[in-house]
């Protein structure tokens, strides 16, 4: 393996924000763990490639989030293969995340399960925002969209949320 | 409800990284490169076969003009002959 000090520097700083921004999308520790291995392999194929536009961090923010989605996608297809969809919403097959106290757990799959049902924007916002408690500045970063855009589309997630808990 | 909810999201515990999975994401990376390998090896074959193919039928196409330019001298000898013939 080529780079393999610099590669562990950055999977030293990084896998537990791979690994809990995966938790936070897919909600089950199998997934999440497939999908920080498979980032990390990203990662290190890309790395040579990596310009420097933006900060390190709010790169593999964007490769993390765009793999997420990805197996989001990917899953929801398979399921399309044997039933009719109405909706793109992700069905996650067992909730399980380790951050999430015991007793709050069904409460929060209650949560998560109406986060699921949420346009791909609205659900990264929602949780960049107030899972991962990161900035406006920062998420708009990320995302690369304007403020004023990310604060129409978090209303929006907030307020079909409220709606429907 | 809104700040309830809101307020079980932000409740959620960061967790560490299984430890293992360096060791998975680095022999996932060298099978990468493997297959990268293979790939490359396969391209240069492939490569290598096709040029050969190509050098044999170029060499196949200049032997069969060399041959048919050898007939284009015999053929006048042979032209004569069938003349004779069909002059009797």
């Amino acid at each position: 393996m080529n780079n393999e000090k610099q590669f562990l520097e950055i999977y030293n700083e990084f896998s537990q924000l791979v690994y809990n921004l995966s938790l936070n999308y897919l909600q089950n520790i199998e997934d999440a763990k497939e999908a920080t291995q498979d980032v990390f392999v990203k990662i290190h194929i890309k790395i040579e490639g990596f310009n420097k536009k933006s900060s390190l961090k709010t790169w593999i923010y964007r490769i993390t989030i765009n793999h997420c989605l990805d197996v989001i996608k990917s899953k929801n297809r398979k399921t399309r293969l044997f039933f009719t969809r109405q909706h793109e919403d992700y069905d996650v097959v067992e909730f399980n995340h380790p951050g999430v106290e015991l007793e709050s757990k069904e409460e929060v799959k209650k949560i998560f399960d109406e986060i699921n049902k949420l346009p791909e924007k609205q659900r990264t916002v929602l949780v960049l925002k107030s899972i991962e408690g990161l900035s406006q500045k920062e998420i708009a970063v990320i995302l690369k969209i304007k403020e004023k855009a990310l604060e129409s589309l978090l209303s929006r997630a907030r307020r079909t949320l409220k709606g429907r808990l | 409800m809104e700040k309830e909810y809101l307020h079980k999201l932000k409740e959620i515990k960061r967790v560490e990284t299984p430890d293992f999975l360096l060791e998975i994401i680095v022999s996932k990376i060298d099978s990468e490169e493997v297959n990268e390998n293979k790939k490359f090896s396969y391209s240069l074959a492939f490569a290598v076969a096709l040029v050969f193919i190509n050098v044999s039928i170029i060499s196949n196409y200049l032997n069969t003009d060399t041959n048919s330019s050898s007939q284009e001298i015999t053929n006048p000898y042979s032209f004569s002959t069938y003349t004779l013939i069909e002059n009797e």
